[in-house]
Protein backbone atom coordinates (compact mmCIF):
# COMPACT_ATOMS: atom_id res chain seq x y z
CA UNK A 1 0.00 0.00 0.00
CA UNK A 2 2.58 2.28 0.99
CA UNK A 3 5.29 1.57 -2.28
CA UNK A 4 2.09 1.79 -4.43
CA UNK A 5 0.91 5.12 -2.47
CA UNK A 6 5.15 6.40 -3.34
CA UNK A 7 4.72 4.85 -6.88
CA UNK A 8 1.73 6.88 -7.75
CA UNK A 9 2.77 9.91 -6.10
CA UNK A 10 6.31 9.87 -8.12
CA UNK A 11 3.80 9.15 -11.26
CA UNK A 12 1.87 12.05 -10.78
CA UNK A 13 4.51 13.84 -9.96
CA UNK A 14 7.00 12.97 -13.02
CA UNK A 15 4.50 13.78 -14.90
CA UNK A 16 3.81 16.93 -13.29
CA UNK A 17 7.63 18.02 -13.45
CA UNK A 18 7.87 16.95 -17.17
CA UNK A 19 4.66 19.11 -17.52
CA UNK A 20 6.73 22.00 -15.78
CA UNK A 21 9.64 21.19 -17.61
CA UNK A 22 7.83 21.47 -21.14
CA UNK A 23 5.94 24.85 -20.46
CA UNK A 24 9.47 26.06 -19.11
CA UNK A 25 11.62 24.74 -22.14
CA UNK A 26 9.35 24.47 -25.03
CA UNK A 27 7.49 27.92 -24.90
CA UNK A 28 7.80 28.82 -28.10
CA UNK A 29 4.92 27.60 -30.49
CA UNK A 30 5.08 30.06 -34.15
CA UNK A 31 8.79 29.74 -34.80
CA UNK A 32 9.21 26.02 -34.06
CA UNK A 33 8.50 24.90 -37.40
CA UNK A 34 10.00 27.51 -39.23
CA UNK A 35 13.75 26.43 -40.93
CA UNK A 36 15.26 29.20 -39.66
CA UNK A 37 18.05 28.85 -37.02
CA UNK A 38 16.49 29.54 -33.42
CA UNK A 39 18.43 31.96 -30.78
CA UNK A 40 19.01 31.02 -27.71
CA UNK A 41 16.28 32.59 -26.65
CA UNK A 42 17.06 34.64 -23.49
CA UNK A 43 19.06 31.82 -22.03
CA UNK A 44 21.52 34.61 -21.51
CA UNK A 45 19.75 37.53 -19.59
CA UNK A 46 21.87 40.20 -17.83
CA UNK A 47 24.45 41.18 -15.72
CA UNK A 48 25.27 43.50 -13.29
CA UNK A 49 27.89 45.05 -10.83
CA UNK A 50 27.66 45.99 -7.32
CA UNK A 51 30.77 46.74 -5.75
CA UNK A 52 32.80 44.09 -5.91
CA UNK A 53 30.18 41.60 -6.89
CA UNK A 54 29.06 40.28 -10.20
CA UNK A 55 25.29 39.10 -10.54
CA UNK A 56 24.04 37.05 -13.61
CA UNK A 57 20.97 35.65 -13.80
CA UNK A 58 20.27 32.00 -15.96
CA UNK A 59 16.88 30.57 -16.76
CA UNK A 60 16.56 29.69 -12.98
CA UNK A 61 18.93 31.48 -10.86
CA UNK A 62 20.99 33.96 -9.84
CA UNK A 63 24.69 33.56 -9.94
CA UNK A 64 27.21 35.29 -7.76
CA UNK A 65 30.58 36.15 -8.41
CA UNK A 66 33.36 37.84 -5.80
CA UNK A 67 35.09 40.38 -8.61
CA UNK A 68 37.42 42.35 -6.19
CA UNK A 69 40.39 40.62 -7.65
CA UNK A 70 38.81 41.09 -11.14
CA UNK A 71 41.60 38.76 -12.77
CA UNK A 72 40.48 35.96 -10.91
CA UNK A 73 36.52 36.41 -10.70
CA UNK A 74 35.40 33.77 -7.75
CA UNK A 75 32.09 32.23 -7.44
CA UNK A 76 30.13 33.12 -4.08
CA UNK A 77 26.95 31.06 -4.78
CA UNK A 78 24.28 30.03 -6.87
CA UNK A 79 20.43 30.93 -5.53
CA UNK A 80 17.63 29.53 -7.36
CA UNK A 81 15.04 31.82 -7.81
CA UNK A 82 12.35 30.39 -9.61
CA UNK A 83 11.60 29.35 -13.31
CA UNK A 84 12.17 31.51 -17.11
CA UNK A 85 14.37 34.40 -14.85
CA UNK A 86 15.54 37.49 -17.16
CA UNK A 87 16.11 40.22 -16.11
CA UNK A 88 18.02 41.64 -13.02
CA UNK A 89 18.29 45.19 -11.67
CA UNK A 90 19.73 46.65 -8.84
CA UNK A 91 18.17 49.86 -6.67
CA UNK A 92 19.32 50.67 -3.46
CA UNK A 93 20.91 47.62 -2.52
CA UNK A 94 18.35 45.17 -3.64
CA UNK A 95 17.75 43.06 -6.82
CA UNK A 96 14.83 42.82 -8.38
CA UNK A 97 14.33 39.86 -10.98
CA UNK A 98 11.99 39.73 -14.02
CA UNK A 99 10.78 36.70 -14.99
CA UNK A 100 7.54 35.35 -16.99
CA UNK A 101 6.17 34.44 -14.19
CA UNK A 102 7.05 37.26 -11.75
CA UNK A 103 9.08 39.97 -10.33
CA UNK A 104 11.43 38.60 -7.07
CA UNK A 105 13.03 40.86 -4.66
CA UNK A 106 16.28 39.95 -2.83
CA UNK A 107 18.22 41.78 -0.65
CA UNK A 108 22.69 41.91 -1.10
CA UNK A 109 23.75 40.36 2.04
CA UNK A 110 26.93 41.31 3.66
CA UNK A 111 28.89 38.83 1.98
CA UNK A 112 27.29 39.95 -1.17
CA UNK A 113 24.77 36.91 -1.83
CA UNK A 114 21.08 37.59 -2.35
CA UNK A 115 18.36 36.67 0.48
CA UNK A 116 15.16 36.39 -0.63
CA UNK A 117 12.45 38.90 -0.26
CA UNK A 118 8.98 39.23 -1.69
CA UNK A 119 7.54 38.93 -5.08
CA UNK A 120 5.00 39.58 -7.32
CA UNK A 121 3.58 36.62 -9.21
CA UNK A 122 1.86 37.88 -12.54
CA UNK A 123 -0.26 35.17 -13.14
CA UNK A 124 -2.41 37.02 -10.68
CA UNK A 125 -2.89 40.03 -13.15
CA UNK A 126 -5.67 39.55 -15.84
CA UNK A 127 -4.44 38.92 -19.52
CA UNK A 128 -0.86 38.18 -18.44
CA UNK A 129 -0.05 35.10 -20.86
CA UNK A 130 3.93 34.48 -20.01
CA UNK A 131 5.40 38.00 -20.89
CA UNK A 132 8.68 39.41 -20.91
CA UNK A 133 9.74 41.75 -18.62
CA UNK A 134 12.41 44.29 -17.75
CA UNK A 135 12.01 45.24 -14.01
CA UNK A 136 13.29 48.93 -13.02
CA UNK A 137 12.67 50.43 -9.72
CA UNK A 138 12.71 54.12 -7.91
CA UNK A 139 11.61 55.00 -4.72
CA UNK A 140 8.71 52.49 -3.57
CA UNK A 141 8.23 51.90 -6.86
CA UNK A 142 8.42 49.24 -9.11
CA UNK A 143 7.42 49.38 -12.68
CA UNK A 144 7.90 46.17 -15.09
CA UNK A 145 7.26 46.17 -18.64
CA UNK A 146 5.30 43.62 -19.79
CA UNK A 147 4.67 42.39 -23.03
CA UNK A 148 4.28 39.54 -25.96
CA UNK A 149 4.40 39.52 -29.22
CA UNK A 150 7.35 39.73 -31.64
CA UNK A 151 10.85 40.92 -30.06
CA UNK A 152 14.19 40.36 -31.51
CA UNK A 153 15.55 37.57 -29.80
CA UNK A 154 12.56 35.98 -31.09
CA UNK A 155 11.82 34.66 -27.50
CA UNK A 156 8.47 36.05 -26.85
CA UNK A 157 6.67 34.95 -29.70
CA UNK A 158 3.17 34.10 -28.94
CA UNK A 159 -0.34 34.97 -30.18
CA UNK A 160 -1.21 36.95 -26.99
CA UNK A 161 -1.40 40.51 -27.84
CA UNK A 162 -0.04 41.77 -24.23
CA UNK A 163 1.13 45.36 -23.88
CA UNK A 164 1.16 47.06 -20.51
CA UNK A 165 3.55 48.31 -17.49
CA UNK A 166 2.77 47.20 -14.19
CA UNK A 167 3.46 49.45 -11.46
CA UNK A 168 4.34 47.89 -7.99
CA UNK A 169 4.33 49.27 -4.32
CA UNK A 170 7.44 48.00 -2.76
CA UNK A 171 7.68 50.10 0.48
CA UNK A 172 7.52 46.79 1.80
CA UNK A 173 9.97 44.41 0.19
CA UNK A 174 8.92 41.31 1.27
CA UNK A 175 5.38 41.99 0.18
CA UNK A 176 5.52 43.77 -3.19
CA UNK A 177 1.64 44.92 -4.28
CA UNK A 178 0.37 46.23 -7.22
CA UNK A 179 -0.79 49.76 -7.91
CA UNK A 180 -1.86 49.48 -11.67
CA UNK A 181 -1.41 48.58 -14.81
CA UNK A 182 -0.89 51.26 -17.53
CA UNK A 183 -1.04 49.90 -20.66
CA UNK A 184 1.03 51.23 -23.35
CA UNK A 185 2.22 50.83 -27.09
CA UNK A 186 4.83 48.10 -27.38
CA UNK A 187 6.68 48.98 -24.25
CA UNK A 188 10.18 47.54 -24.20
CA UNK A 189 13.28 48.22 -21.87
CA UNK A 190 12.98 51.14 -19.25
CA UNK A 191 14.83 53.68 -17.71
CA UNK A 192 14.16 55.45 -14.81
CA UNK A 193 15.82 58.95 -12.89
CA UNK A 194 13.59 60.08 -10.20
CA UNK A 195 10.04 61.22 -11.27
CA UNK A 196 11.11 61.07 -15.20
CA UNK A 197 10.65 57.07 -16.85
CA UNK A 198 11.49 56.27 -20.19
CA UNK A 199 10.05 53.55 -22.19
CA UNK A 200 11.01 52.04 -24.96
CA UNK A 201 8.46 51.45 -27.93
CA UNK A 202 10.40 48.84 -30.01
CA UNK A 203 9.53 50.16 -33.50
CA UNK A 204 6.84 52.77 -31.97
CA UNK A 205 9.45 54.79 -30.60
CA UNK A 206 10.52 56.26 -27.03
CA UNK A 207 8.18 57.63 -24.94
CA UNK A 208 8.99 60.07 -21.54
CA UNK A 209 6.65 60.15 -18.95
CA UNK A 210 6.30 61.44 -15.53
CA UNK A 211 5.33 59.31 -13.24
CA UNK A 212 5.70 61.57 -9.60
CA UNK A 213 2.04 60.44 -9.51
CA UNK A 214 2.72 56.77 -10.11
CA UNK A 215 -1.10 56.26 -10.35
CA UNK A 216 -1.36 58.44 -13.28
CA UNK A 217 1.17 58.84 -15.79
CA UNK A 218 1.81 61.66 -17.67
CA UNK A 219 3.50 61.68 -20.51
CA UNK A 220 6.15 64.28 -21.65
CA UNK A 221 7.00 63.89 -24.93
CA UNK A 222 7.16 60.85 -27.36
CA UNK A 223 9.62 60.46 -30.22
CA UNK A 224 8.71 58.34 -32.54
CA UNK A 225 11.75 57.83 -35.27
CA UNK A 226 13.65 55.38 -33.64
CA UNK A 227 13.98 52.09 -33.05
CA UNK A 228 14.05 51.88 -29.42
CA UNK A 229 15.03 48.68 -27.49
CA UNK A 230 16.61 49.03 -24.47
CA UNK A 231 17.76 52.81 -22.58
CA UNK A 232 19.85 53.73 -19.55
CA UNK A 233 19.12 57.47 -18.20
CA UNK A 234 22.15 59.12 -15.97
CA UNK A 235 22.97 62.14 -15.10
CA UNK A 236 20.55 63.96 -17.88
CA UNK A 237 22.19 61.73 -20.65
CA UNK A 238 19.71 59.22 -22.25
CA UNK A 239 21.27 56.24 -24.00
CA UNK A 240 18.60 54.10 -26.35
CA UNK A 241 19.75 51.34 -28.25
CA UNK A 242 17.55 50.10 -31.08
CA UNK A 243 18.25 47.38 -33.32
CA UNK A 244 21.25 49.52 -35.40
CA UNK A 245 22.18 52.42 -34.32
CA UNK A 246 22.67 54.13 -30.40
CA UNK A 247 20.93 57.86 -29.68
CA UNK A 248 21.94 59.81 -26.97
CA UNK A 249 19.63 62.45 -25.81
CA UNK A 250 19.96 65.56 -23.11
CA UNK A 251 17.02 65.85 -21.29
CA UNK A 252 17.95 68.02 -18.68
CA UNK A 253 14.35 69.16 -20.23
CA UNK A 254 12.45 66.07 -20.10
CA UNK A 255 9.67 67.51 -22.05
CA UNK A 256 11.93 68.25 -24.76
CA UNK A 257 14.50 65.87 -25.22
CA UNK A 258 17.95 67.40 -27.42
CA UNK A 259 19.35 64.62 -29.89
CA UNK A 260 23.12 64.85 -28.99
CA UNK A 261 24.28 62.41 -31.70
CA UNK A 262 23.36 59.20 -33.57
CA UNK A 263 25.82 56.47 -33.32
CA UNK A 264 25.04 54.49 -36.58
CA UNK A 265 26.79 51.60 -37.50
CA UNK A 266 28.73 52.32 -40.04
CA UNK A 267 28.68 55.75 -39.74
CA UNK A 268 26.83 58.01 -42.66
CA UNK B 1 -1.64 30.25 -25.68
CA UNK B 2 -3.52 28.97 -22.67
CA UNK B 3 -1.85 29.67 -19.30
CA UNK B 4 -0.89 27.23 -17.98
CA UNK B 5 1.48 28.14 -15.19
CA UNK B 6 -0.97 28.36 -12.00
CA UNK B 7 0.35 24.71 -10.85
CA UNK B 8 3.82 25.40 -11.31
CA UNK B 9 5.61 26.63 -7.89
CA UNK B 10 6.61 30.46 -8.01
CA UNK B 11 9.85 29.69 -6.27
CA UNK B 12 11.76 26.53 -6.33
CA UNK B 13 11.38 26.71 -2.26
CA UNK B 14 8.06 26.73 -1.94
CA UNK B 15 8.25 23.26 -3.49
CA UNK B 16 8.27 21.15 -0.35
CA UNK B 17 5.87 23.70 1.41
CA UNK B 18 3.57 22.37 -1.42
CA UNK B 19 4.06 18.71 -1.37
CA UNK B 20 4.33 18.33 2.54
CA UNK B 21 4.56 15.40 5.05
CA UNK B 22 8.20 13.92 6.05
CA UNK B 23 6.94 10.47 4.41
CA UNK B 24 7.32 11.91 0.83
CA UNK B 25 11.13 12.81 1.53
CA UNK B 26 12.08 9.89 -0.47
CA UNK B 27 9.58 10.61 -2.85
CA UNK B 28 10.30 14.32 -2.98
CA UNK B 29 14.36 13.71 -3.32
CA UNK B 30 13.14 10.91 -6.46
CA UNK B 31 10.91 13.97 -7.86
CA UNK B 32 13.72 16.20 -7.74
CA UNK B 33 16.13 14.07 -9.60
CA UNK B 34 13.69 13.69 -12.02
CA UNK B 35 13.12 17.28 -12.34
CA UNK B 36 17.05 18.29 -12.78
CA UNK B 37 17.54 15.15 -15.13
CA UNK B 38 14.43 16.52 -17.04
CA UNK B 39 15.16 19.92 -17.12
CA UNK B 40 19.20 20.54 -16.31
CA UNK B 41 21.64 20.37 -18.89
CA UNK B 42 24.18 18.01 -18.50
CA UNK B 43 26.62 17.07 -21.54
CA UNK B 44 25.47 13.41 -21.02
CA UNK B 45 22.67 11.89 -19.99
CA UNK B 46 21.09 13.39 -23.47
CA UNK B 47 20.96 10.45 -25.62
CA UNK B 48 19.95 8.38 -22.71
CA UNK B 49 16.95 9.89 -22.20
CA UNK B 50 15.56 10.58 -25.44
CA UNK B 51 17.76 8.05 -27.00
CA UNK B 52 15.81 5.76 -29.71
CA UNK B 53 15.80 1.75 -29.84
CA UNK B 54 17.45 0.80 -32.56
CA UNK B 55 14.54 -1.36 -34.53
CA UNK B 56 13.04 2.00 -34.33
CA UNK B 57 15.30 4.29 -36.22
CA UNK B 58 14.24 5.03 -39.19
CA UNK B 59 16.30 4.98 -42.24
CA UNK B 60 15.36 8.69 -43.80
CA UNK B 61 12.98 11.07 -41.86
CA UNK B 62 12.38 14.94 -41.72
CA UNK B 63 13.15 16.11 -38.61
CA UNK B 64 15.28 19.06 -36.60
CA UNK B 65 18.68 18.86 -35.94
CA UNK B 66 21.29 20.92 -33.89
CA UNK B 67 22.97 24.22 -35.56
CA UNK B 68 26.44 24.25 -34.06
CA UNK B 69 28.64 27.39 -33.59
CA UNK B 70 31.09 28.24 -35.89
CA UNK B 71 34.64 26.76 -35.12
CA UNK B 72 36.44 30.02 -33.84
CA UNK B 73 33.04 29.69 -31.04
CA UNK B 74 35.79 30.71 -28.05
CA UNK B 75 37.91 33.12 -29.85
CA UNK B 76 37.56 36.69 -28.18
CA UNK B 77 39.76 39.46 -29.98
CA UNK B 78 39.32 42.97 -31.19
CA UNK B 79 38.32 43.77 -34.53
CA UNK B 80 37.67 46.51 -37.01
CA UNK B 81 34.01 48.73 -36.17
CA UNK B 82 31.31 47.37 -38.29
CA UNK B 83 27.27 47.56 -38.81
CA UNK B 84 25.19 46.46 -35.49
CA UNK B 85 23.22 43.80 -36.70
CA UNK B 86 21.13 42.98 -33.34
CA UNK B 87 21.78 45.61 -30.63
CA UNK B 88 20.24 44.78 -27.13
CA UNK B 89 21.94 46.53 -24.85
CA UNK B 90 24.45 49.31 -23.84
CA UNK B 91 25.96 50.08 -20.48
CA UNK B 92 29.10 52.72 -20.21
CA UNK B 93 32.24 52.96 -18.17
CA UNK B 94 34.48 55.88 -17.71
CA UNK B 95 34.13 57.40 -21.47
CA UNK B 96 33.59 54.26 -23.38
CA UNK B 97 30.24 53.36 -24.28
CA UNK B 98 29.40 49.29 -25.17
CA UNK B 99 27.08 48.29 -27.38
CA UNK B 100 25.24 44.34 -26.99
CA UNK B 101 25.04 42.78 -30.82
CA UNK B 102 23.51 39.71 -29.99
CA UNK B 103 25.48 36.63 -30.11
CA UNK B 104 28.24 38.35 -32.46
CA UNK B 105 30.35 40.58 -29.96
CA UNK B 106 30.48 43.98 -28.12
CA UNK B 107 30.85 47.63 -29.98
CA UNK B 108 32.72 50.04 -28.16
CA UNK B 109 32.97 53.94 -28.86
CA UNK B 110 34.65 56.01 -27.21
CA UNK B 111 31.93 58.36 -25.56
CA UNK B 112 33.94 61.62 -24.22
CA UNK B 113 31.91 63.97 -26.34
CA UNK B 114 28.42 62.07 -26.29
CA UNK B 115 27.58 64.85 -29.16
CA UNK B 116 30.32 63.06 -31.13
CA UNK B 117 30.80 59.34 -30.18
CA UNK B 118 33.72 58.00 -32.31
CA UNK B 119 33.39 54.06 -33.17
CA UNK B 120 36.26 52.06 -32.18
CA UNK B 121 36.27 48.57 -32.26
CA UNK B 122 34.44 45.42 -31.99
CA UNK B 123 34.92 42.97 -29.98
CA UNK B 124 34.52 39.50 -31.35
CA UNK B 125 32.44 37.58 -28.60
CA UNK B 126 30.42 34.96 -30.21
CA UNK B 127 26.87 33.71 -28.13
CA UNK B 128 27.42 37.39 -26.19
CA UNK B 129 24.29 38.23 -24.95
CA UNK B 130 25.31 39.89 -21.40
CA UNK B 131 28.19 42.40 -20.47
CA UNK B 132 29.13 44.89 -17.66
CA UNK B 133 32.25 46.62 -17.43
CA UNK B 134 34.37 47.62 -14.18
CA UNK B 135 37.48 49.88 -14.76
CA UNK B 136 39.90 48.17 -17.05
CA UNK B 137 37.55 44.79 -17.05
CA UNK B 138 34.76 43.78 -19.26
CA UNK B 139 32.85 40.79 -18.15
CA UNK B 140 30.93 38.79 -21.07
CA UNK B 141 29.40 35.60 -21.51
CA UNK B 142 31.03 33.70 -24.30
CA UNK B 143 28.17 30.90 -24.73
CA UNK B 144 27.59 29.63 -21.34
CA UNK B 145 31.05 30.96 -20.08
CA UNK B 146 31.75 34.39 -17.93
CA UNK B 147 34.98 36.24 -19.22
CA UNK B 148 36.86 38.66 -17.72
CA UNK B 149 38.69 40.80 -20.13
CA UNK B 150 41.25 43.15 -20.00
CA UNK B 151 40.18 46.39 -21.93
CA UNK B 152 43.22 48.48 -21.02
CA UNK B 153 44.03 48.01 -24.48
CA UNK B 154 40.65 48.13 -26.39
CA UNK B 155 42.53 47.32 -30.16
CA UNK B 156 44.01 44.54 -28.22
CA UNK B 157 41.67 42.92 -25.66
CA UNK B 158 42.58 39.83 -24.21
CA UNK B 159 40.73 37.44 -21.88
CA UNK B 160 42.58 37.17 -18.20
CA UNK B 161 39.62 34.34 -16.94
CA UNK B 162 37.06 31.92 -18.03
CA UNK B 163 34.68 30.54 -15.62
CA UNK B 164 32.94 28.01 -17.25
CA UNK B 165 29.26 26.85 -16.94
CA UNK B 166 28.47 30.56 -15.77
CA UNK B 167 25.09 29.95 -17.53
CA UNK B 168 22.84 26.79 -17.75
CA UNK B 169 23.13 25.83 -21.38
CA UNK B 170 19.96 25.71 -23.58
CA UNK B 171 17.82 22.56 -23.88
CA UNK B 172 19.86 20.21 -25.70
CA UNK B 173 16.44 19.37 -27.60
CA UNK B 174 14.40 21.14 -30.12
CA UNK B 175 12.17 23.51 -28.22
CA UNK B 176 8.04 22.78 -28.93
CA UNK B 177 9.19 20.11 -31.10
CA UNK B 178 7.66 16.54 -31.02
CA UNK B 179 9.21 14.11 -33.24
CA UNK B 180 12.63 12.51 -34.67
CA UNK B 181 15.97 14.79 -34.07
CA UNK B 182 19.59 14.40 -34.08
CA UNK B 183 21.15 14.13 -30.57
CA UNK B 184 22.83 17.14 -29.44
CA UNK B 185 26.89 16.19 -29.43
CA UNK B 186 28.49 18.51 -26.50
CA UNK B 187 32.29 17.91 -28.34
CA UNK B 188 31.42 19.45 -31.40
CA UNK B 189 30.71 22.74 -29.37
CA UNK B 190 28.28 25.05 -28.07
CA UNK B 191 24.40 24.72 -29.60
CA UNK B 192 23.44 27.79 -31.76
CA UNK B 193 19.88 26.33 -32.74
CA UNK B 194 17.92 23.91 -34.83
CA UNK B 195 17.18 23.94 -37.98
CA UNK B 196 14.29 21.37 -40.12
CA UNK B 197 16.59 18.80 -41.93
CA UNK B 198 16.34 15.41 -43.88
CA UNK B 199 17.86 12.98 -41.44
CA UNK B 200 19.31 10.00 -41.98
CA UNK B 201 19.17 7.05 -39.18
CA UNK B 202 18.65 9.91 -36.29
CA UNK B 203 19.04 9.12 -32.40
CA UNK B 204 16.86 10.43 -30.98
CA UNK B 205 12.88 11.53 -30.80
CA UNK B 206 11.08 13.72 -28.35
Amino acid sequence: MKTATKFLFILFASVFVFASCTDIDLPNSASTQATTVEGLSGDFSRTLIVDDFLYGVDQTSIVTYDISNPDTPTKVGRTEVGLALETIYHHEGDLFIGSRRGMFIYSISRNGTPVARGDFDYSNLPNVVEPCDPVVAEGNTAYASLYTGGDLTGDCNRSADLQTIVVMDISNLDNPTLVQMHDLQTPRGLAIDSDILFVCNNENGLSVYDVSDRTNFVMLTQIRDVNAWDAIAENNKLTVVGSTEVIQYDYSNPSELVELSRLVYPNK
Amino acid sequence: MQKTTSKIPLRFKYQPAVLGGKTLTFAFACVSMLFLSSCSIWDTGWRGRFGVNNDDVPENVNGQRPVYAREDAYDIFSDVPRAIQNGIAVFEEDDLLFTIDVDLGIHVADNSNPSSPQRLVFIQIPGVRTGEASGDRLFANNFEDLLSIDISDINNVSVVSRQENFYEAPPAFPPSYSGFFECYDASRGPLLGWEQANLVRPQCRI
